[in-house]
């Protein structure tokens, strides 16, 4: 059973959510609220195994939300809500906590499959947000930072230009699920080295 | 004595000169320089008997000269004060005052005044003792007469140098000028000093000891003085010839010359003449083993000498009445007159050191006052080149100052002016790009949602909801959606390099291809160049190869579809499929489609290709120039 939490502000997409996860039985509902503020507390008390949560929130956004409970739940998998792929706060979210995002316009079917491919560790990768990754891990080269490794730069580098997951799998001659698998880790190493990035722009400032 | 004697002739001879240079020149004057004029002959005719009523004159006359600033004036009266002060021994005055003549005498841009005073200065020299300093003041007043061509102030100077070399016993360049004085003289009118240059040259002889040579000389001195009538010339010449015929041992010729001096020296009358009168008929006969005659004139010139205490006179006839003795068998005497003699000698030789020790004095006195006025001269001449510096630096600091405000106010304007243009510019860019956008969400969003509000409408008039309708629904809001993300992506500043496009375009192109079951083929080019392509050029040219490939995918039924990107000089985008090519009589001529496709060509410049076959199916390849893209 898989233990969901839903923050999103416009309610005919939160009720078709709520309404799509309660179809499904091996998806639990945990709550479903329209915004960051009422949600922070019950994240923190329910540490659901997924949090599904949109960008644009009135108030409190989504990203600063992750940021915020990220650490008191160490068993979530943040997924984040949004209309457009190419928006700049995607990339934002992912770097703050969020290890995958879904698209509004995504078929319902489609997001179950989603859900379930989180939980069991795959992340989505456009190639937007491939080269920015890219980016922030060439910038950010410093020792105590965690590298990335050769397989996850050669997947970054194919993302990047353009290659469906399919499409990276087959040029490396790996499955789509390690693919995902990498994609993962690749967010795991993001969030820690931008934490050891905030944590550095604090205590650094002696 | 005789050194003593045409010494103050010739300077007497110079004070002389100049009084009648001025007052005939000058008397055409107003009455205050007839003033001084006149206050100064009152003195010259005082001068013979006292010198402090000269002084009182001459001094009255300076005063009234500085007063009116007649700088001529003010330079005589200077030039005879100097000449008292001379006689009284006041030489440290009168180096001042002549120093003070020289720049003063230099405003007046007269070589001849200039001369004057520098040859006062030098003539002061002389009594200084200071015979280098005074060679020096005279060669540089004989440089402005010869500028000036005067003969008789140069036969002067001549004059004055032959009298002052020997001091430093140069008698061969004293000769050389006495002979240029006497040669300017004997042409000249001033007999005086024709007669004073003549004395010079013998006495310059008889230094070195030519007394043959000097005696032609004096005897011709002796003649030009009497036709002129010169008492105190006669008395000096005559006394002069006496004692060479003593030096040459002609003593017999000496009583008739002693006659004719004594004679000379009566007619001047002084005190001090009787006394050399006296004694040069007492030498006379004494050297004429005439004792008892020559005791007798000795005991008469003695008895002039004290009435005026003339010491060196006294000593001479003590030694001369001690010789006589002696020759008169008189030891007592004798040896009581050497005695007379040795103590006048000792007070002489007393007085000069005295004399020589405030000399010194007075020469170190006006020697550091000298130095004075140089250092004051050279700090204010340091001063004055200083503040010059000062000037010139504060003035190019001010001319800097200024050149680079006006070169600061014009860039800022040049800035501001460029600033104003690109500001400009940016709004007008923006102001059409906000055009452009809102024209693509307008044709792309707004249609599709007016679409799905048309369907909504149908729906909710017609009972009973159709499958197809709402599909419809779906489909026009997941397109507008579509197009919304593509103009987001178009818009974004980070997005407008060459490599980002092509690899948008392969990945939305490889998504739609897939999507749709067909393999896609495309590898992205693996040295793209650095260009910018602006969002209209990246918008363009996305759309243009999305709607190839969708073509591709909706009609051609092929099972391959790739795309493929050259970059040259342009970027050239090639989609071919493997189906069956479409039939160009199908497509409507102004098809919206096509329509769309050339514009969106000729906005970008570029041009198309389209190769349609029924066997290889269709490849649309189109070139977008990239010059002046590049970075």
């Amino acid at each position: 059973m898989i233990t969901i939490c839903i923050i999103e502000d416009l309610p005919e997409i939160r009720g078709s959510l709520e309404q799509l996860i309660n179809n499904q039985d091996n998806l639990k509902l945990l709550f479903a609220v329209d915004n960051a503020e009422e949600g922070i507390p019950l994240l923190q008390e329910n540490n659901p195994d997924i949090a599904i949560i949109d960008i644009n929130l009135p108030g409190i956004n989504g990203i600063d939300c992750i940021r915020k409970v990220k650490d008191n739940c160490p068993n979530t998998q943040f997924m984040i809500f949004t209309i457009y792929e190419n928006d700049e706060k995607v990339f934002d979210a992912l770097a703050a906590g969020a290890s995958g995002y879904m698209l509004k316009k995504t078929p319902s079917d489609k997001m179950i499959e989603a859900i379930i491919d989180l939980n069991n560790g795959g992340s989505p990768m456009s190639g937007q947000i491939a080269r920015k990754v890219i980016n922030f891990f060439n910038e950010k080269k410093k020792p105590t930072h965690e590298a990335l490794t050769k397989k996850e730069n050669e997947i970054l580098l194919l993302l990047s230009k353009g290659f469906l997951y399919k499409e990276v799998a087959h040029k490396l001659g790996i499955t789509i699920g390690t693919v995902t698998q990498h994609i993962h880790n690749i967010y795991e190493k993001l969030h820690v080295n931008n934490k050891t990035e905030a944590i550095n722009l604090v205590y650094g400032k002696k | 004595m005789v050194k003593n004697k045409w010494f103050f002739l010739l300077i007497f001879g110079i004070c002389y000169a100049q009084n009648n240079k001025i007052i005939n020149s000058e008397s055409s004057l107003k009455n205050d320089s007839l003033k001084i004029k006149s206050l100064l002959k009152i003195g010259q005719k005082f001068e013979e008997k006292s010198n402090d009523s000269a002084l009182y004159y001459y001094l009255k006359a300076n005063n009234l000269a500085k007063n009116t600033r007649w700088i001529e004036g003010e330079l005589s009266s200077i030039s005879n004060i100097t000449a008292i002060y001379n006689i009284e021994g006041q030489y440290n005055k009168s180096l001042q005052l002549n120093l003070y003549s020289v720049a003063l005498a230099k405003k007046t841009n007269d070589y001849l005044w200039i001369g004057r005073c520098l040859a006062n200065v030098g003539t002061t020299y002389i009594y200084l003792n200071n015979y280098q300093k005074a060679i020096e003041y005279n060669l540089k007043a004989l440089k402005l007469f010869e500028k000036s061509n005067n003969k008789d102030f140069l036969a002067r100077m001549y004059a004055n140098l032959a009298i002052i070399y020997p001091r430093i016993e140069q008698y061969q360049k004293a000769l050389l000028y006495i002979d240029k004085a006497i040669l300017l003289n004997e042409k000249g009118f001033a007999t005086d000093n024709y007669i004073a240059s003549l004395n010079t040259k013998a006495n310059i002889l008889c230094y070195l000891k030519k007394y043959n040579e000097a005696m032609p000389l004096y005897l011709k001195g002796l003649e030009t003085a009497k036709k002129q009538g010169d008492k105190y010339q006669l008395a000096v010449f005559s006394n002069n010839i006496l004692d060479t015929y003593k030096l040459l041992g002609k003593y017999s010729k000496m009583i008739s010359v002693a006659q004719n001096h004594f004679n000379y020296c009566k007619d001047y009358g002084t005190n001090e003449m009787y006394s050399s009168g006296y004694k040069g008929l007492a030498e006379a006969y004494f050297y004429n083993k005439k004792n008892q005659e020559a005791q007798v004139f000795a005991d008469k010139s003695l008895h002039y000498a004290l009435k005026d205490t003339i010491l060196e006179e006294m000593k001479f006839i003590y030694e001369l009445k001690s010789k006589i003795s002696f020759s008169l068998g008189d030891l007592k005497n004798g040896n009581y007159f050497f005695d007379k003699a040795k103590s006048i000698d000792s007070q002489l030789v007393n007085d000069d050191i005295i004399k020589n020790t405030q000399e010194l004095e007075a020469k170190y006195e006006t020697e550091k006052k000298e130095l004075k006025i140089k250092n004051l001269t050279h700090e204010s001449e340091i001063q004055k080149y200083k503040s010059k510096q000062k000037l010139w630096i504060i003035f190019s600091l001010i001319i800097g100052i200024i050149g680079i405000t006006i070169f600061t106010y014009l860039q800022y304007k040049n800035y501001q002016n460029k600033k104003k243009f690109i500001l400009q510019e940016k709004q007008l860019a923006i102001a059409e790009e906000r055009i452009r956008i809102a024209n693509d969400m307008h044709d792309d969003v707004g249609a599709g949602l007016s679409r799905i509000r048309y369907i909504s409408t149908i729906l909710k008039n017609n009972e009973g909801i159709k499958n197809s309708e709402i599909e419809k629904i779906i489909s026009l809001s997941d397109e507008a959606v579509e197009k919304m993300n593509e103009i987001i992506w178009a818009l974004n500043q980070g997005n407008q390099k060459l490599d980002e496009l092509i690899y948008y375009i392969r990945s939305q192109c490889s998504e739609m291809v897939h999507n749709a079951s067909i393999e896609f083929i495309c590898e992205p080019p693996t040295n793209i160049p650095n260009v910018i392509f602006g969002w209209k050029e990246n918008r363009n040219t996305y759309l243009l190869a999305k709607e190839a490939v969708n073509n591709a995918i909706k009609h051609s039924k092929a099972t391959i579809i790739s795309i493929h990107f050259e970059i040259s000089n342009d970027l050239k985008i090639t989609i071919s499929d493997n189906g069956i090519g479409y039939n160009p009589e199908k497509i409507r001529k102004g098809s919206n489609g096509l329509k769309n496709f050339n514009k969106r060509i000729e906005t970008l410049e570029g041009s198309l290709n389209i190769t349609n076959s029924t066997d290889n199916g269709v490849t649309v390849s189109f070139t977008i120039p990239l010059h002046n893209k590049f970075r």
